[in-house]
């Protein structure tokens, strides 16, 4: 994908299998948002291959929307409409699209109560919370029943418990076999809601993984702290492998140092350290390949 | 049911809450104050008459039904058109099967909505304080119609391809602008035959002359006719340049519109909000 001569998408080769919850984790400017919006057809991309649920997004017809539900951030539209006009407008264009395996669309209170918008069914939309405002925007993304949901940012701009609110509401999702696409730039909520975490960087993934693989393959530096027994100072080493260098350290200076503390890098630092690194350009590839040699 | 009935079905529940919630609204209430203070106007001035002919509230009365119709149909249909890509409501649309569609249809419902609000308390109005400015035989009420139907068939979409060309806010209010001030020179309020020979040519070019002209024919004695360009009413020209009018952005405006939803995405959408936290407009 690129915009003019600047190259914003590169390389990108991604698999997502049904009912998995993916994160596309990276800094604003990553590219996050025009890969979902090229994913949901709403942008086309200049070059390379893409098929959601089997068709080329860009030229799938209505009935493929009507799979594809997208969450939007609202703003400041529809200020004046009370919450279960809007669900049940928006709910009528899927009517012609319900299946004997899928009951579309979902049925406006049923779904409030699904997202706990059931006390707000009368309210102006202009004066809900942003918290209670992004919930109808699940709910809006939701009323189709879609086999595959994307949210750009969910949590963007709410307070503590409105993020709270959010996950737990994606985690239910989760529970109805959809497959979720969300992008975030929070490494926090990435490994909160997501089975995956994909993490994109100056156009390029440039790791893939369970948050468990990815702390393993972010961990390139370990902190080990040892102190000197007589003159008590506190030593902090970085190193790749600290088996060696205590090793090295214990057998060099025998009795004379204590092993205080092992710990690997947190991986929010290997995360901030591995976009570093990537946006100055350093070749990354066997972070990439993480997942295939962990599974 | 089939898809189509559903579209229709889905845009018309579209259309019913979008006009329910825009005229419930106090600024969809101040609409109806206008048409208020223009019959108030027009009562102090009922004896006043415009070269031995024609009455002056009349003459005003038919060139503010003409420019509530410009402004509704040209004016307000673009300004909606654009917010709505800037706050999000078209990305709404894009996101649902034959949302674009629906939107589409919805918002040609409420538009004719919008242009029929102004008038009809107006008309009303005139109807209790100053009978004589309106049409007395059936005929002329049912040209009347027709004319209004015309108008609005001449206006609407040249609303529609302004909101989509127009980016900003700041550049479609430019523009608006330019279709008000084109109002004092298109002979809406007095006759275009008062002005310099040059600013009538000019006049002629625009639609909202003919717009006026159609109206006027319809609410003014014939006695005025020695008022108009010619000495006459022109109604085939009238109706041919109205028509023309509104074949040439029929045919622009769905094309430009298609463009335009094509074009939007959600990154539009934060920039625009990005924009008005900081700029505020």
């Amino acid at each position: 994908m690129a915009y003019g001569p600047k190259l914003v998408l590169d390389g990108l080769t991604l698999e997502i299998p049904r009912g998995q919850v993916v994160a596309l984790l990276g800094p604003n400017g990553a590219g996050k948002t025009t890969t979902v919006e090229i994913l949901e057809g709403i942008r086309r991309p200049s070059g390379g291959r893409v098929q959601v649920l089997g068709s080329d997004p860009i030229r799938a017809g209505e009935a493929w929307k009507a799979r594809v539900g997208i969450v939007l951030q609202s703003w400041r539209d529809h200020a004046r409409w009370r919450v279960h006009e809007l669900l049940e407008v928006i709910a009528d264009y899927y009517v012609p699209f319900a299946t004997p395996e899928v009951v579309r669309p979902w049925p406006t209170d049923e779904l409030l109560e699904r997202v706990g918008l059931a006390d707000s069914r009368d309210q102006r939309i202009d004066r809900l919370s942003g918290g209670q405002r992004r919930r109808l925007d699940v709910a809006v993304g939701l009323v189709g029943r879609p086999e595959l949901l994307f949210l750009d940012e969910p949590t963007t701009g709410l307070d503590p418990k409105g993020r709270r609110d959010i996950h737990d509401l994606l985690g239910d999702v989760a529970d109805l076999e959809t497959t979720i696409l969300m992008t975030t730039h929070d490494l926090d909520e990435a490994e909160k809601v997501a089975d995956r975490i994909l993490v994109l960087a100056s156009g390029r993934i440039i790791a893939d993984g369970t948050p468990d693989e990815l702390r393993l393959g972010f961990s390139r530096s370990n902190e080990v702290r040892v102190r000197d027994r007589a003159t008590g100072r506190v030593m902090v080493h970085s190193t790749p492998d600290p088996t060696a260098w205590l090793t090295e350290q214990l057998t060099l200076r025998p009795g004379e140092v204590e092993v205080l503390e092992v710990r690997p890098a947190s991986l929010e630092e290997a995360y901030l350290s591995v976009v570093r690194r990537a946006e100055a350009g350093e070749d990354l590839s066997e972070i990439a390949t993480i997942q295939e040699v962990a599974s | 049911m089939n898809a189509r009935k559903a579209v229709l079905r889905a845009a018309w529940g579209q259309a019913k809450v979008t006009v329910l919630r825009k005229y419930l609204s106090p600024t969809g209430i101040s609409l109806l104050v206008f048409p208020v203070v223009v019959l108030a106007v027009l009562w102090f001035v009922r004896d006043s008459v415009i070269d031995g002919a024609v009455g002056v509230s009349a003459w005003v009365f038919s060139g503010m039904l003409a420019f509530s119709l410009i402004a509704g149909a040209a004016i307000g249909v673009s300004a909606e058109i654009q917010q709505e890509r800037e706050d999000g409501t078209l990305m709404r649309a894009k996101a649902v099967p034959n949302g674009v569609t629906g939107h589409l249809l919805a918002k040609l419902v409420v538009a004719v909505v919008d242009t029929a609000i102004p008038v009809v308390p107006m008309v009303v109005g005139a109807a209790i304080i100053l009978p004589d400015l309106l049409p007395s035989d059936p005929t002329r009420w049912l040209l009347f119609v027709l004319v209004y139907a015309l108008a609005t068939a001449a206006m609407l979409p040249w609303g529609a391809v302004m909101g989509s060309l127009f980016r900003s806010a700041i550049g479609l209010g430019v523009a608006s602008l330019g279709l008000y001030a084109l109002a004092i020179i298109a002979g809406l309020f007095y006759p275009l035959t008062m002005l310099p020979a040059a600013l009538q040519v000019v006049g002629q070019f625009t639609p909202h002359y003919w717009i006026g002209l159609g109206i006027r024919t319809v609410l003014l004695d014939d006695a005025a006719m020695g008022l108009e360009v010619g000495g006459s009413w022109r109604t085939p020209q009238m109706v041919l340049v109205l028509v023309a009018w509104a074949a040439v952005g029929l045919l622009l405006a769905p094309v430009l519109l298609r463009r335009m939803a094509r074009r939007t995405s959600g990154s539009a959408v934060a920039e625009a909000r990005e924009r008005v936290l900081s700029r505020g407009y």
